[in-house]
């Protein structure tokens, strides 16, 4: 050691910041914008998952069609029964299983492949970014609703079909984001850095790119997701997505429609379930955000 | 040439008697759209500029911003390579990209950068950072970690506080440490500094240029430098080289080059340093605003801020030629010490007359 | 340098005893009995570190502080009258009329999406009688201003966004806005710090110049000392939120006392910190609010320096230093401590 450097060191109290800072961060999470949303996806996937078998709920299309119509509150049928009988809990929660696991596969489906070439695309600017980004754009261009009615309709109905159809259109919002932050990224200095020390485009997008939008992908995966969600529910109301026997919110609000007027609650349980799943994937979403300014700031 | 022997780390440098840096006719451009027109325009940021560096010597380029200076620099670390025009760092042909000269790069050329906080990666621990250029060099675990302890502690951090904080964690002067630390860690035969404390505050630039000496003269280091503020050049450069519109003006010792500055261009930048004693040469100042690189003026790129210009400066553009020992100019006029032009007529040499 | 009576130049802005704290908190204020004064026609250099304190003194002068969060006392005199008596919105309205402030970063300074004419003109609408202004005038007007500031082709200018101009010409228009309520008094916080030292020097040129041709008096705030010995007549230097030193610009790399002042002086390239340092002598220090602020890092400090604020004393004709021990003059008489703490004394 020698001169000048070591007053520098010892001048800044910085022994204690580190640990500081972190819990702070892990501070920044706990606040009701966060806390609140968090709390009621949580309490759906658990009751989804784990309530059907927990509460040793009949099968969702087993129903005994003596059961016609039972209204809440029935014995063995909390939630009542619909015109073919079924229990409407079991159907709910089985149900949420379905549009869950649909819009969160059709999610990770472009969250995955969307991320993956928009990166590409960002980091390789010149001729492989223009071509990928255009392939994009086109994939954009169409209203993306209708694609995936024209995909699935293409496919026909099945459960992996219907994630496919949604995970296609989002392939591209994924791109747009994941690129956008890679360039962003890479006209940071270590980027030119790490090149200079004979890293790989591979590696640098994995070490370096990715940790560094990872947060912005993650928070638009919240948007895409309930995105997705509506999707599903769209294309089973038409028929296009989740085949009936198998429940999902889409197709119970779809199969049970011509009955608004004689059982109006068969529409609106599941509609209020998707509404609260929708509404709490977009306020966890901001509420993330919010944090992230706040500790950039 | 000798690519074989770059693969073993601990090779020291060749040190035969040719300079190691080699840079000769580069030229690098940057399409930029154009404004009402679909085709793009070409800026020239570096035209045609060859120069040499020694090993152990530093080199300062300095200039306005726009003259090109940190486009020079990126260019000499492949980012991006140049358009035409070739680079020999300690032999190497680093123009060339193919697998042994990247696997070979990090103990070539390493820079250290003006932001420090642009140039450590926000999601990396301090420890990460420096050891990612000895990634390549085929070292093992142990050596990596002593490597890397060593260097910071070298730079003025304590490792065992500082290697597992993330960078933002740490102070602007801290940062710049761990970045200096970082493109110190291979032991790289070049090390280019693009603005290096310009972005720091006043009494962590004085401690940072005062480390940079120190890192210089243990190691042997050889710097290019790249920088604006004179001060910082007359401490740690032994050449300077001035840069204008993407052209070298003038290249000389930093004695000759303060004391007597032969290109308008190097006495106009040397008198707008404020200075507390009055000036015994007249001020010179530029006439009217930079003109654009994408269509740089004709002949002479600095004729139409110039005072002494006359009409040969439009029409054929100068040659870098010996007024002095070790001066080179790139001026048909070019100033006499006292400041004024010596000549009224351009010499032949500097009209390219002469081979 | 003759502070005294009929003869003296006009002083545009007084400023005296000026402390601010944030509210509520007792110790160390942000800034401690500050007094500033800048002549018509002159320059005076603030010079200091960051975190001297050199903006929140602007800030405290113009009332851009908010007053919820500091508390500000002193008495404040800008062209004449008491500001700091007024009353907010007429102070504001008071400042604006006299003062203006040109920016570190012009690039922020300007709106990016209006064009750099406009900009100027619409800052001319701001002036008595701006809202009677036909388009046509403040049009001319503003090309006037252009002229003043040395854009050239103002016509064609008038309608270049920011984006389209070098940061000299973007600064130019700065000040061409600022120039546009034909102010009495500039204040320039680090104008030239975001700019080459080439256009600082054209910059500095303009600067002196309304000096010399509308009689501008100018607050020029910076870290850089060298700049500031070349261009300002009168020096003052802040750390740590109190003057430590003020004197005639001649004086500064010839004769600064303060120990403080020196060794910033040694720092710049060039005057290498020759000269030998004392040892210094271990010193406890029980209050910062009770000590010279420099006391932790000065090579002269004695144990007076660890309990008294040394008092800003006139060690010169025109000179005066916060020190105990000025460098170059007798030791201060120590008798003034309790006397005059923390206030100016020798006048």
């Amino acid at each position: 050691m020698t001169t000048a450097t070591p007053t520098n060191t010892s001048m800044i109290p910085t022994s204690k910041r580190g640990p500081r800072l972190r819990l702070y961060r892990a501070r920044a999470y706990r606040k009701p914008s966060v806390i609140v949303p968090a709390a009621i996806l949580l309490f759906i996937l658990l009751a989804c998952f784990a309530g059907p078998t927990l509460f040793h709920l009949p099968k969702p299309s087993v129903g005994n069609l003596s059961d016609y119509l039972l209204p809440i509150g029935s014995p063995h049928h909390l939630l009542g029964t619909n015109t073919l009988g079924n229990d409407m809990l079991s159907q709910l929660l089985v149900g949420g299983q379905i549009t869950i696991i649909v819009s969160v596969g059709a999610m990770a489906l472009g969250l995955v492949f969307g991320t993956l070439i928009g990166m590409i695309a960002g980091y390789y600017e010149r001729i492989v970014g223009a071509v990928l980004m255009r392939i994009l754009d086109i994939i954009f261009a169409f209203p993306d609703i209708i694609l995936a009615v024209a995909i699935a309709a293409y496919l026909g109905p099945s459960v992996i079909n219907t994630i496919w159809a949604i995970g296609f259109f989002n392939i591209a919002g994924f791109g747009r984001i994941a690129r956008a932050q890679t360039l962003r990224v890479v006209r940071m200095d270590f980027i030119v850095a790490g090149r200079s020390s004979g890293i790989s485009g591979f590696s640098i997008l994995w070490t370096h790119i990715w940790p560094n939008i990872a947060g912005r992908v993650f928070a638009y995966a919240l948007i895409a997701l309930s995105y997705a969600m509506m999707a599903e529910a769209s294309l089973s109301f038409l028929g296009l997505g989740v085949p009936i026997p198998t429940p999902s919110w889409g197709n119970i609000i779809g199969s049970n429609q011509s009955y608004m007027s004689l059982a109006p609650l068969l529409i609106v349980m599941p509609a209020i379930l998707l509404f609260a799943t929708i509404a709490s994937a977009n306020l966890l979403a901001d509420g993330l955000q919010e944090k992230r300014a706040s500790t950039i700031e | 040439m000798a690519a074989r022997n770059i693969g073993s780390v601990n090779s020291p440098h060749q040190s035969s008697g040719e300079p190691l840096l080699v840079v000769t006719n580069l030229v690098q451009e940057f399409s930029v759209p154009k404004r009402g027109s679909l085709r793009n325009a070409t800026v020239s940021a570096v035209a045609d500029v060859s120069f040499v560096v020694d090993r152990g010597e530093t080199l300062a380029i300095v200039g306005e911003t726009g003259s090109g200076k940190t486009s020079l620099a990126r260019t000499l670390l492949g980012a991006p390579p140049p358009k035409k025009g070739g680079i020999t760092i300690d032999g190497h042909d680093v123009t060339k990209r193919n697998r042994a000269t990247r696997k070979a790069q990090s103990r070539l050329v390493q820079m250290i950068f003006q932001d420090p906080s642009s140039a450590l990666d926000p999601t990396w621990s301090v420890q990460r950072i420096v050891s990612e250029p000895l990634q390549k060099l085929g070292l093992s675990r142990q050596e990596r970690d002593d490597r890397v302890a060593d260097t910071l502690r070298r730079v003025g951090l304590n490792p065992e506080r500082h290697s597992r904080r993330r960078p933002s964690e740490l102070s602007g002067g801290q940062q710049q440490r761990v970045a200096i630390a970082r493109a110190l860690v291979g032991r790289p035969a070049l090390t280019v500094l693009d603005e290096p404390v310009t972005a720091l505050d006043a009494a962590t630039q004085s401690q940072v240029v005062e480390l940079l000496a120190e890192l210089k003269n243990e190691f042997g280091l050889t710097y290019l430098l790249i920088a604006h503020d004179l001060a910082v050049v007359q401490q740690l450069a032994d050449r300077v080289a001035t840069m204008y519109l993407g052209k070298i003006c003038e290249e000389a010792s930093v004695a000759t080059l303060f004391s007597t500055p032969a290109h308008p261009y190097t006495a106009a930048l040397l008198s707008a340093i404020p200075s507390f004693t009055p000036d015994e040469r007249p001020r010179l100042r530029l006439l009217g605003e930079p003109p654009s690189p994408i269509d740089p003026p004709t002949g002479c790129r600095f004729r139409t801020r110039c005072a002494f210009a006359q009409e040969v400066c439009a029409t054929v553009e100068p040659r870098l030629r010996e007024v002095a020992p070790g001066q080179n100019v790139a001026c048909h006029f070019p100033l006499g010490a006292d400041g004024t032009p010596s000549t009224t007529v351009p010499a032949p040499e500097s009209l390219g007359t002469v081979a | 340098m003759s502070e005294s009576g009929a003869a003296m130049p006009e002083r545009l802005v007084d400023v005296e005893n000026l402390t601010v704290r944030v509210s509520g908190r007792e110790g160390m204020p942000i800034l401690d009995s500050v007094s500033i004064t800048v002549e018509a026609g002159k320059m005076t250099a603030l010079v200091g570190e960051s975190g001297a304190g050199k903006s929140m003194t602007t800030k405290a002068i113009l009332g851009i502080l908010d007053d919820r969060l500091f508390d500000v006392s002193g008495r404040i005199e800008v062209c004449g009258e008491d500001v700091s008596a007024m009353k907010t919105k007429q102070r504001r309205q008071y400042i604006s009329r006299v003062a203006a402030l040109v920016f570190q970063n012009p690039t922020r300074a300007l709106n990016p999406t209006m064009r750099i004419g406009p900009q100027i003109a619409e800052a001319t609408r701001f002036a008595p009688d701006g809202p009677h202004l036909s388009d046509k005038a403040a049009h001319d007007r503003a090309i006037e201003l252009m002229k003043q500031v040395g854009i050239a082709a103002p016509e064609e200018r008038y309608f270049a966004f920011p984006h389209q101009m070098s940061g000299g010409m973007k600064q130019r228009a700065v000040i061409a806005i600022a120039l546009s309520l034909n102010p009495k008094v500039l204040f320039c916080d680090e104008p030239t710090s975001s700019l080459d030292v080439t256009t600082q020097a054209l910059i500095m040129d303009l600067l002196d110049e309304l000096r010399a041709r509308l009689g501008l008096g100018i607050l020029f705030i910076t870290h850089d000392l060298v700049l500031a010995a070349s261009r300002a007549d009168t020096v003052q230097v802040l750390h740590s939120g109190r003057v430590v030193e003020k004197m005639p610009v001649d004086d500064l790399f010839q004769r600064a006392a303060m120990p403080y002042t020196r060794d910033l002086i040694a720092r710049v390239p060039g005057f290498g910190g020759d000269e030998p340092r004392p040892t210094m002598i271990p010193l406890e220090v029980a209050s910062p609010a009770h000590a010279c602020s420099y006391v932790g890092e000065c090579a002269f400090r004695q144990g007076i320096c660890g309990t008294q604020v040394p008092p800003l004393a006139e060690i010169e004709p025109g000179h005066l230093a916060r020190c105990w021990f000025p460098v170059g003059h007798p030791p201060l008489d120590q008798s003034l401590a309790t006397a005059h703490e923390g206030a100016s004394i020798g006048r």
